[in-house]
């Protein structure tokens, strides 16, 4: 079959690869419809996570059809047009049955890297590198899904292939850093760092969840009309005065829940901490830049709650522990629950409520898997996500 | 020339997780650790009444087991002595009896067999053939 591939750092091409089987009894295979590049590959493709081999199938936010079962699946039926969580979960282990599913035991086949890295290993995930699990991503005609009755969920009939395809990973990962991490609820203001796909579903899920107002924070221009015209938030340049901003806005309090949804290779920041970070990060001195992590600590309101949830590798200098500590901040982050809010989000979207399409700026044929990364990593074209289709556009 | 720079850097990372993983395996596996353990989120009763499917290797680590329930509801501990020969080998045993156990199923390391030999690539595969078998487990 044919899939995107990874064959070094900044080199993405469309190759054959093997079809996919069912190796295991709860396996399914789903013959992919859509599949949407996400920021977090970049952090892949830039050799910022070391994890890759040449040939890796990459993609991990998808949507297709059930075309094969494995002899223990006993709720999913070939046919069946399905959403499928980014993550891999057993449904059965410790974390799985606190729907904490992102955090698996049995997910991640290569545990000895993460557990070294961080302590203990998270669960696995579609073509995400071989430290979560070495799984075939999604960029492909077809795709093995492991445990499919826990992670793969049928769409509801009229909600369209590039609306529900967001479940998959960014509606979910904004849903939890608003519902879940960040708590919020009515009356709160909140503040979005960044406007890609996560940052946006994540100031949408704030807005369902009550929030009195909602702030999105971006450098790129472009991206903050679009949350401006899409979701009717308020948008600030952290670059012109966003503390003064940020007063302003809350009449002195400051932001009861700050959402970071950058990542580990923050762009546009200026200075010298921001110059310091990108001269580090490159040397491995340190993995991360997070500018927009100190940013959301800084101007979170004393006893607010700040949510991580942009990609991070490993260890960040100057972290500013210090406001975190005095000001008495709750800071949590991970990656998302998808089986916990798939189901949710669905709902939202068969009502209308939630409508990501719009985020499906680029939809291009698999063959173009290298151009479509070119227009995600570039933002050319006004590019925020772009939708990868096998058997063409 | 920016790519190249992050390839040596990439190479470089996934080098020195290699010997993060090699240091952590002579830390780990130094004679008289104790134990390894796991603990699987099941009943005594259920392991029990799962210890009939599972193979000869699986069954017999199982037997070798000594199990205790875990606190607040959390399953069965399983802890395992080192008996001194091939403690990666029963790590990655005990692993896989925990997802027997717990999912019906198995998920050993994933395999890279047959990728074109890279500089970054060989560094990943001496970690990869290590992922089941080391680790803090």
């Amino acid at each position: 079959m044919r899939a995107v591939q990874w064959t070094g750092v900044n080199e993405v091409s469309t190759g054959d690869v093997p079809d996919p089987a069912i190796e295991q009894p709860y396996d399914a295979i789903v013959k992919v419809t859509a599949s949407v590049t996400c920021g977090s590959d970049l952090h892949l493709l830039g050799g910022y996570i070391p994890f890759m081999r040449h040939g890796d199938v990459i993609g991990h936010e998808f949507l297709g059809e059930v075309v094969e079962v494995g002899p223990g699946v006993r709720d999913r039926r070939v046919g069946e047009r399905v959403v499928v969580s980014s993550f891999i979960a057993c449904g059965s282990c410790w974390y799985c049955r606190q729907q904490l599913f992102s955090l698996c035991d049995n997910g991640n086949r290569n545990p000895a890297v993460t557990e070294t890295l961080w302590g203990f290993a998270p669960g696995g995930c579609f073509g995400y590198s071989h430290a979560l699990g070495g799984y075939a991503g999604s960029h492909a005609e077809y795709v093995r899904v492991p445990f499919a009755d826990v992670g793969a969920f049928p769409v509801p009939d009229g909600v369209e292939d590039l609306r529900a395809l967001f479940a998959s990973d960014a509606a979910a990962t904004g849903w939890m850093g608003a519902a879940d991490l960040g708590e919020v609820g009515p009356g709160d203001v909140v503040a979005v760092w960044g406007a890609g796909g996560v940052g946006q579903m994540a100031a949408r899920s704030a807005q369902i969840l009550g929030a009195d107002r909602v702030v999105v924070i971006e450098t790129d221009p472009y991206r903050r009309a679009v949350a401006r015209d899409q979701l009717g938030c308020d948008v600030l340049d952290p670059q012109d005065a966003l503390g003064d901003a940020l007063l302003d806005l809350t009449a002195g309090r400051g932001p009861d829940v700050c959402i970071e949804a950058v990542g580990m290779e923050a762009s546009g920041a200026t200075g010298p901490l921001a110059a310091l970070d990108k001269v580090t990060q490159l040397a491995r001195v340190q993995t991360e830049r997070i500018t927009p992590l100190r940013e959301a600590i800084y101007h979170c309101r004393k006893g607010g709650r700040v949510a991580v949830l942009g990609v991070f590798a490993a260890w960040a200098d100057r972290f500013p522990l210090g406001a975190l500590m005095n000001k008495g901040l709750t800071l949590r982050g991970a990656q998302m629950h998808g089986q916990k809010y798939i189901p949710t989000l669905l709902d939202l979207m068969a009502r209308d409520e939630l409508a990501p399409e719009y985020l499906a700026t680029h939809v291009l044929d698999l063959e173009d898997g290298a151009e479509a990364y070119r227009l995600f990593k570039e933002k050319d074209d006004g590019c925020l996500r772009a939708v990868l289709r096998p058997g063409g556009v | 020339m920016r790519g190249r720079l992050l390839a040596v850097a990439a190479l470089g990372a996934g080098a020195a997780t290699a010997v993060v993983l090699r240091r952590g395996r002579t830390a780990l596996d130094a004679p008289g650790r104790g134990t390894l353990a796991v603990t699987v989120a099941l009943t005594a009763d259920e392991v029990d009444a799962r210890a009939t499917g599972l193979d000869d290797e699986l069954g017999a680590l199982l037997a070798r087991a000594r199990r205790t329930p875990a606190p607040g509801g959390r399953g069965t501990e399983l802890r395992v002595d080192d008996d001194g020969h091939d403690r990666a080998g029963t790590r990655q045993t005990l692993r896989l009896l925990k997802q027997q156990l717990e999912t019906g199923s198995t998920m050993p390391p994933d395999d890279l067999s047959g990728r074109p030999p890279t500089p970054q690539g060989l560094a990943l595969d001496a970690v990869l053939r290590a992922a089941g078998r080391e680790g803090r487990l």
